[in-house]
């Protein structure tokens, strides 16, 4: 999964005309409960909730949205494997009590995992530069972060570019050969990234840049009755959660 | 016709190489379109650095009209103002979220109002044919489409000069075509241009003017129809004439059209030159 593949899903999404405040509420919001509320039945109302948002608000496809999922939730399956199995001299054996932690941290790390997605997937970073700005954070962090994303794509583009060409030349044709042009292309990338930093400060100076990244960003207004549902779906949330654990 | 723009004797050499402009002048006059033509490594990108105060020569020096460059922060700054420079690589001057953001960005660095901005960016972006491509992240449009919002964002400058590393460097040849009818207007609402090219198709097609450029300094600097027509000096700098002045001046030769006139621009014009007798009915293709 590229991230100019997610970028561009984001800036296509019928949601991405929404105010941020209303996006930031569902996924940070959401992101707070995942991670404060208890696992069960937190982690799991959150998923559905954040899902349902993701499906059927955003109307995020499935497909693209399964593309995103799979990395950071095949990591999360690992990674809870690793706390479940105990390998010691007996051989493989289950943990001791391991299950329902390992569970419980689980479910957290996923319904946490599908809020930022649907964060990511209804957002442009874009977007969220412009809000951090009007929360005020410093701008040199913002245009520092704004550059680095920028940067992100062009080293990106260059290291594509360079490991086509190797290819085209037959540079990744065996193990050892592919593990030497790879090695090339990070050895000159540092350069190459340096120039071209050097062209870029060029280039902007060229445009008047005296050391502040000032643009004009459109601004659009939150719906005071769609935060408020939002809230109510939250609120909702916790008084389940409470209402199972206050049972159990 | 007033230089509002010139070079005077420029040397540079980058450090640690031998020189990339050596006693180079040249003028720039307001209004017409002038062409930077010249081989790979002529120097033309390094010029072009000079003319708006990015490079500083070692020796000799850069007029505004009749005022030597200054290059104090607010001198630079006001000099950026007046001339605008497109670099040829789009990627190196597109920084922002949203092409109409990152066009928004030389306006506000003049201190403009946001009224004002907002009203130039909306005027650059209409002119450059890409008011659709407002909300999009730059990173994700093609190369045509990334030098026009390059060009918008220079445009949105409203400068007196616009200087342009190989405009069409990149474009295939539908971007090339519209790429130039914008440069056309913008000339014709009276912003003198400058452009850097090897290609002497593009110089035909688009130069008022055009200045020759070989081993860092210029061998003749002139009217288009002066510089493009004369083989031997071309030849000079490792160039040959346009394709549609060499079948002009064989036509001439041959006494097919008037020995005399203004150069063909385009292949319709040397039609029209050659059948200006015959009536086009035979020829119509
Ligand atoms: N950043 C640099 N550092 C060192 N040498 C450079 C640098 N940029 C250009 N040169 C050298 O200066 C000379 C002139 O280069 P310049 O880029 O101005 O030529 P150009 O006419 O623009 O060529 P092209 O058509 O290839 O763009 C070349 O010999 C080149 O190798
Ligand atoms: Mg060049």
């Amino acid at each position: 999964m590229a991230i100019a593949t997610l970028d561009r899903a984001a800036s296509l999404n019928p949601w991405r005309q929404r105010a941020l405040a209303e996006k930031a509420l569902i996924g940070f919001g959401f992101l707070a409960l995942a991670l404060l509320l208890p696992p069960w039945p937190g982690a799991l109302l959150v998923s559905l909730a954040i899902c349902a948002f993701t499906f059927f608000g955003a109307r995020v496809p499935l497909r693209l949205w399964l593309t995103t999922a799979a990395l950071p939730l095949g990591f999360l399956a690992s990674g809870a494997l690793m706390l479940v199995v105990e390998i010691g001299a007996g051989g493989v054996a289950l943990a001791p009590g391991g299950l329902v932690p390992a569970a419980e941290l689980a479910g957290r790390a996923m319904a946490a995992t599908f809020c930022l997605i649907f964060l990511a997937m209804t957002t442009p970073m874009a977007d969220l530069f412009g809000g951090l700005r009007r929360l005020r954070v410093p701008g040199e962090l913002v245009e520092l972060a704004l550059l680095t994303y920028r940067f992100v794509f062009l080293i990106a583009d260059e290291a594509a570019a360079m490991t086509a060409a190797q290819r085209a030349r037959l540079g990744h044709s065996s193990r050892r050969l592919w593990l030497r042009s790879t090695a090339m292309v990070i050895a000159s990338l540092l350069p190459r990234a340096l120039a071209r930093a050097r062209r870029m400060e060029t280039g902007l100076a060229a445009r008047g840049w005296h050391g502040e990244m000032r643009v004009l960003s459109t601004r659009l207004p939150a719906c005071g009755r769609r935060l408020a549902l939002v809230v109510a779906v939250q609120l909702a949330v916790v008084l389940a959660v409470l209402a199972v654990v206050g049972l159990g | 016709m007033t230089a509002i723009l010139s070079a005077e004797d420029l040397r540079y050499a980058y450090p640690g190489e031998g020189p990339a402009l050596c006693s180079l002048s040249l003028q720039i006059e307001t209004g017409r379109k002038l062409a930077i033509l010249g081989p790979n490594g002529a120097g033309k990108s390094t010029l072009l650095l000079h003319l708006n105060g990015s490079l500083r020569p070692q020796q000799g020096r850069v007029l505004l009209g009749h005022q030597p460059g200054d290059y104090s922060r607010r001198g630079l700054s006001q000099w950026r103002s007046r001339v605008a420079l497109v670099l040829q690589d789009a990627d190196d001057q597109i920084f922002a979220a949203t092409v109409a953001e990152d066009v928004s960005f030389g306006p506000l660095n003049q201190g403009l109002a946001e009224q004002v901005v907002r009203a130039r960016v909306q005027s650059a972006l209409t002119a450059l044919g890409i008011a659709d491509l407002a909300g999009r992240p730059p990173h994700l449009l093609s190369g045509g489409q990334k030098k026009r919002v390059a060009i918008a964002g220079a445009v949105a400058m409203e400068p007196e000069i616009l200087l342009l590393d190989e405009p069409t460097a990149g474009l295939d040849r539908e971007g090339a075509d519209q790429l130039i009818a914008v440069l056309r207007q913008l000339g014709q609402r009276g912003m003198t241009l400058v452009f850097s090219t090897h290609d002497i198709e593009l110089a035909q097609t688009l130069a008022d003017d055009v200045a020759l450029f070989q081993g860092g300094t210029v061998l003749a600097q002139g009217g288009a129809e002066a510089i493009l027509t004369d083989a031997a000096l071309l030849a000079r700098a490792g160039l040959r004439p346009p394709m549609l002045v060499d079948l002009w001046l064989m036509a001439q030769a041959r006494g097919m059209c008037p020995a005399a006139g203004p150069m063909p621009r385009s292949s319709e014009a040397l039609l029209a030159l050659l059948f200006a007798e015959t009536p086009p009915a035979r020829c119509a293709v």
